[in-house]
């Protein structure tokens, strides 16, 4: 006898519909599984047979045949588990088919019958919910992903017995209640708080602009100038995620199997930082199966690269186009997906192998062709993408008599949703969110300047050696301190501040 | 390229095809009335050749291949560079003064320098701080301006600025390398060398274009950066370093030693101010000194600033900044401006000259 069911399979970070046909005929028993299954998929049978036995249902000693439809995309992972079991049970006689027809089921069995985590079913339910699939049947343990998702009925069990003793209408397993994600966003506390940071203005006020216009950052500074420290405390200041971004991210971090199955969405921006070892596959995402990478995992969030030469340069290079497009394509040989990786990039880096160079308080002993070496570890496209180079100093505050009295995270925050919220108003037809994803058009759109404006950038710009592909960056970072001040129009003041920002520019680096 | 006489072509045979002390070769240079013999072979008869050369080096003379030579001489005529021996008419006479004067020079751009006698030697550290920048350029600035050409190593720091400065503002300037033409050290002043010859400067090295940069080859090249000037002017030296050597070279030469003191805390000014306790050389306060030492009548130096033009806020900054070097917290903390406007203001000096922001967030006005 035939069964057919509905479960879901992933292609980067969106889900399609895969159907599990199970066929029982009379012969040698035996169980086939075909339809480009990986080694998982392969190995279910074992886990299937114990779990169906253990559960107090037959296993049929006939010739089981199991398709997954369509036959010609790769299949990987052990979320077919209880499909293929469930469809057994039906082929078998032991479960009526129409009463599964309408739903979507996934789940990994264990040998007992109990029904595993899986990885990716945020992605997965939002993707069928999409395609007009209503009814869900999914593992106990991803019940909080599913539960921001309304409109759709879902139902998490625990064990194979539980599945097949609701599909008959003998147990009642209660529907995954709809959470609302404001509910749960105002619960997250920050622990690097800007307050804890003394003196550091330049520095803060800068990351303040980053985080207004999602601008990139590099500090540079000797060590233990509190590089790691300000960055650390940069997600305090991110504007709130929007119910979307999050989706977008949890998304992400779903396929990836790092989202705590506690919480069940990403509350907080993500802060990625990949060690300097981190390979070119670590960073882009990739792999057998093109997972996602750091980058795809900062996405909407920040991606700090602590000692960014210590990166090998294949790794930085990679970042050059994910930085301008906001999007990475893997392509292997068995899957090709595009991931979204639209992150602020903060790196930091000492400015010379020893570290010290312009640091007041100890002398530096490198030659200047050894700190031009240090530098030039960084390619220059590379640096052009980066609006704002920051250098941070570790001079003793209690010299300058600076009362302990900081701003904190919060205050810095309301400044940086009030630019956020003018953005958003701004680029309210457009794709993108901030000033710094703006295009050439939307550059000549939103970024005028008069005439002396001009006339001052321009003699900036011979006078401080920037480079041609710096000038729409300055731009754009003026744009958002003009927001930050609440201006329409980019005035003098906020071209200058913008050229203040790029200091690797500066003469004595080279 | 020059066409080589006779003379001058057995100078470069000798100098590129055997290992003959420079004393030896000139003994050769004075005692043989023609120098070309040494390619017929024989020498062992000439009782002067007996009496200073040992059996090596005559067999080594006597292995010059001419061909090779001619090779050679081509070779230099297609890489623009010149030949420039000790008999030579245009071999500088401020370096045939000196004792251990090198036979032979390979040259590269305006020989008409060459006679130049108005030369100043400038050296200091290669790490030179903001402040030997800064003196070094103005000086520079105004010693071109009457007519001084300035000599120096192609060295990173003070030597390369003073090239630099010389440069941009129309003056002659001589780099005396330590390496051959192809090798440039440091790499990153192959780009400068080439701006040096572009401009009608003059390049100079006693070794040959693919000679590598030998740690022995650069206090060698100062004796020949002292000697080919009037005098020198240091401006910042640590102890013990290659300025230093210069400058003993320098006294021994019977050349004037100009000084620019430091603060006595500096690392970079330690041996600047040395020099002057020890009374070896003049201390100097302004370029107006040298130009004097030099016969020049001073003209047209530049006007102090207009400071008419300065907003309120910018002589706040100007008043708080002082004499002193200020951090930015300092600045932020005495002005009770905003970080974005303060920001913007200290670029606004900045680009109007009127300060200095230097590594490690300090900034300083700009004094000279």
């Amino acid at each position: 006898m035939l069964a057919i069911l509905n479960t879901f399979g992933l292609s980067g970070i969106d889900g399609y519909k895969i159907k599990v046909e199970v066929d029982i005929n009379q012969g040698l028993p035996g169980y086939e599984i075909v339809g480009l299954v990986g080694t998982s998929i392969k190995e279910s049978k074992e886990r299937i047979k114990s779990a169906i036995k253990n559960s107090k249902y037959q296993y049929p000693i006939l010739k089981i045949i199991v398709n997954m439809a369509p036959a010609d995309t790769k299949k990987e992972g052990p979320m077919y588990d209880l499909p293929i079991a469930l469809g057994i049970l039906c082929a078998s006689d032991q479960l009526p088919v129409d009463r599964v027809r309408d739903y979507v089921v996934l789940g990994e069995l264990g040998l007992n019958g109990t029904v595993n985590k899986v990885n990716g079913i945020l992605p997965i339910l939002i993707s069928a919910k999409q395609m007009g699939l209503t009814k869900f049947i999914i593992p106990k343990g991803n019940e909080k992903e599913a539960s921001f998702i309304g409109g759709i009925d879902i139902y998490p069990v625990s064990t194979l017995a539980e599945a097949v003793g609701f599909l008959l209408g003998e147990v009642d397993v209660p529907k995954v209640k709809v959470q609302d994600f404001k509910d749960i966003l105002h619960n997250t506390e920050v622990h690097n708080d800007f307050k804890y940071v003394r003196g550091q203005s330049i520095a803060k006020r800068a990351l303040e602009i980053a985080a207004a216009g999602g601008h990139n950052v590099l500090l540079i500074g000797p060590p233990g100038s509190g590089k790691t420290m300000l960055a650390k405390a940069f997600p305090s200041i991110l504007p709130d995620l929007t119910f979307d971004e999050a989706l977008e991210i949890s998304k992400i971090h779903s396929i990836a199997g790092t989202l705590d199955s506690r919480m069940g969405i990403l509350t907080k921006r993500p802060f990625r930082s990949p060690h300097h070892t981190a390979t070119v596959i670590a960073l882009t995402g990739g792999g057998r199966l093109a997972k996602p990478g750091e980058i795809s995992l900062a996405h909407n969030g920040v991606l700090f690269l602590d000692e960014m030469p210590e990166y090998n340069r294949n790794s930085l290079e990679t970042l050059r186009q994910p930085l301008e497009d906001g999007v990475i394509t893997i392509s292997r040989l068995e899957a090709t997906v595009e991931y979204p990786a639209n992150f602020t990039l903060i790196a930091s880096m000492n400015p010379c192998p020893c570290g010290n160079y312009g640091s007041s308080t100890k002398e530096c002993k490198c030659t200047p062709q050894e700190i031009r070496k240090y530098l030039g570890k960084l390619s220059g496209p590379l640096m052009d993408r980066i609006d704002l180079h920051i250098e941070v100093d570790n001079v003793n505050y209690n010299d300058l008599r600076i009362e302990a009295n900081e701003e904190p995270s919060c205050k810095i925050k309301e400044r940086v949703d009030r630019a956020r919220a003018i953005q958003l108003e701004r680029f309210k037809d457009s794709s993108n969110y901030s000033n710094s994803k703006m295009d050439d058009r939307q550059i000549r759109k939103y970024c005028k300047i008069d005439d002396d404006c001009e006339e001052l950038l321009r003699f900036a710009f011979e006078k401080n050696n920037l480079s041609a592909r710096g000038y729409n960056r300055i731009l754009k970072v003026a744009r958002t301190i003009a927001d930050l001040a609440g201006s329409p129009d980019i005035k003098d003041i906020h071209v200058m501040e913008a050229i203040s920002y790029r200091s690797l520019d500066n003469k004595y680096w080279s | 390229m020059r066409t080589l006489n006779n003379q001058e072509r057995a100078i470069l045979g000798i100098c590129s095809q055997t290992s003959l002390s420079l004393g030896k070769i000139k003994t050769l240079i004075y005692n043989l009335p023609d120098l070309s013999t040494i390619f017929a072979g024989n020498l062992s008869n000439i009782p002067i050749v007996r009496q200073t050369l040992t059996e090596n080096d005559i067999i080594e003379l006597n292995n010059i291949d001419e061909r090779r030579l001619d090779a050679f001489i081509r070779h230099l005529a297609k890489q623009n560079i010149e030949i420039v021996t000790f008999i030579s008419d245009i071999y500088p006479k401020n370096l045939k003064e000196i004792h251990s004067a090198p036979v032979l020079l390979y040259a590269k751009g305006n020989l008409d320098l060459l006679s130049n006698s108005s030369n100043l030697a400038v050296v200091g550290t290669r790490r030179c701080t903001n402040y030997g920048r800064e003196v070094t350029t103005s000086f520079v600035k105004d010693l071109v301006k009457h007519d001084i050409c300035i000599v120096s190593g192609l060295a990173d720091g003070v030597d390369a600025i003073a090239h630099e400065a010389a440069l941009a503002n129309g003056g002659k300037t001589i780099a005396v390398i330590g390496s051959g033409f192809n090798n440039i050290y440091p790499s990153i002043n192959t780009a400068l060398s080439e701006q040096i010859i572009k401009k009608g400067g003059l390049l100079l090295s006693e070794y040959e274009p693919g000679e590598k940069p030998n740690s022995y080859h650069f206090p060698a090249r100062n004796r020949i950066v002292a000697a080919l000037s009037m005098a020198l002017l240091l401006v910042e030296a640590p102890e013990r370093r290659g300025a230093l050597i210069t400058k003993e070279y320098a006294m021994e030469f019977n050349r004037e030693v100009f000084v620019v003191p430091g603060r006595i805390t500096d690392y970079c000014s330690k041996g600047c101010n040395d020099v002057i306790q020890l009374c070896q050389g003049t201390m100097v306060l302004s370029p107006k000194q040298i130009l004097d030492y030099y016969g020049k009548t001073v003209v047209d130096f530049d006007k102090p600033k207009d400071v008419a033009q300065l907003s309120l806020e910018e002589e706040m900054i100007l008043q708080i900044l002082g004499v002193n070097d200020l951090h930015y917290e300092a600045i932020l903390v005495s002005s009770g401006m905003s970080s974005g406007n303060l920001n913007a203001l200290l670029m606004k000096m900045e680009l109007k000259n009127l300060i200095k922001k230097l590594p490690g967030n300090i900034y300083t006005s700009v004094k000279i």
